[in-house]
């Protein structure tokens, strides 16, 4: 339970000389699901993109299993769903041959679909709810059932550490909750999650741990924060853009 | 351009070494420096997942290195120019990794 699956150290990442994180340092083992909280610009998705290698830290290191990240190679053991809007682009694909797109890391070139990537898609079809879309065209999906679509895609690949950057932001309520139950069931499995939130909602009671940051660095790591103020209200759109000097008692109460 | 310090001339490539900083990326320029490539193809090559390999070709393709272009459902991706090609080949050898 207590193997690190990230490790970042004293991490610092800077654009055009203007640091957006400042000498972070954080754990994740296997087995938890922490949320990193933060305003719009506090660095919170800049925190994910280092740990995918996706912006290049400028001091401080980072270690997927055991690997420092430049010598990391076993990316299938790792399922990422990026910050996005819908999964079609226009593109007539059915749920299921979304969903089945993401065996092919894990795949290979060579060898065709099998027995074990169809149990691997229908069970990740399960997993979000949509089994009984699976051969509906993507584009016919509610935006939450798109988002769920691509999370069933990330979990066909069998990952070991599901990487997510605001996965309910403009989600329906019921997209939610199918997404909390995916997700718990994922790290009953021994997964481990690490997701990027504005707001938790449905989410909060499968969150084990919180990482809040604030101007480039962590200023709350523990317990789920209350959230605060109107952003408390249930019908509170969230989906609105945030000043970056937000204050971080937003999420520290 | 009015500077004291001289080496604005600098930022381009730095730009492109910064793009070209990832081993995954350096990766994928060197499987595109033998054709153009879909998305799914660099996926089973790089065994790396698809939102993940995109997001490192959304690197590249910002720093002028690929360019994308419609190929039926999927985008094909290739490199801009072949000389970038060669500066990774260079640097694969010089680091004594080839």
């Amino acid at each position: 339970m207590s193997a690190p699956v990230i490790t970042v150290e004293h991490g610092v990442v800077g654009y055009d000389g203007r640091p957006v994180l400042r000498d972070v340092s954080l754990t994740v083992t296997a087995g938890e699901v922490a949320a990193v909280l933060g305003a719009n610009g506090s660095g919170k998705s800049t925190l994910i993109r280092a740990v995918l290698g996706l912006v290049p830290l400028s001091a401080g290191s980072i270690t997927l299993f055991d690997r420092p990240l430049r010598q990391f190679r076993q990316w299938q053991r790792i399922g990422y769903v990026p910050q996005r809007l819908g999964a079609g682009g226009g593109v007539p694909a059915t749920v299921r041959e979304v969903v089945a797109s993401g065996r092919l890391a894990r795949r290979g070139v060579l060898r065709p679909p099998g027995r074990a990537d169809r149990a691997a898609v229908d069970a990740a079809l399960r997993a979000v709810g949509l089994a009984d879309r699976a051969a509906d065209p993507v584009s016919t999906l509610s935006g939450g059932q798109q988002q769920r679509t691509l999370i069933a895609r990330a979990l066909a690949g069998q990952p070991e550490l599901l990487i997510l950057d605001e996965p309910t932001a403009g989600v329906d309520a019921a997209s939610q909750e199918a997404f909390a139950g995916a997700l718990r069931h994922f790290v009953a499995d021994g997964g481990t999650v690490l997701l990027v939130a504005h707001e938790l909602g449905p989410l909060r009671p499968v969150i084990s741990r919180a990482v809040v940051v604030h101007q480039g660095g962590i200023c709350h790591d523990g317990a789920v924060p209350d959230p605060a103020g109107h952003h408390a209200e249930p019908d509170h759109d969230h989906v609105h853009p945030h000043g970056p000097d937000e204050p971080a008692g937003l999420w520290s109460n | 351009m009015t500077s004291a310090t001289g080496y604005e001339g600098f930022d381009g490539a730095s730009e492109l070494l910064r793009a070209l900083s990832a081993p995954i990326r350096l990766a994928i320029v060197s499987e595109l420096a033998g054709g153009e490539r879909c998305v799914h193809e660099l996926v089973e090559k790089l065994g790396a997942a698809q939102p993940l390999v995109s997001q490192h070709l959304r690197v590249l393709r910002g720093a002028g290195v690929v360019r994308g272009s419609r190929r039926g459902r999927e985008i094909a991706y290739s490199l801009v120019d072949e000389h970038v090609a060669h500066i990774v080949a260079d640097a694969v050898s010089h680091a004594g990794e080839g």
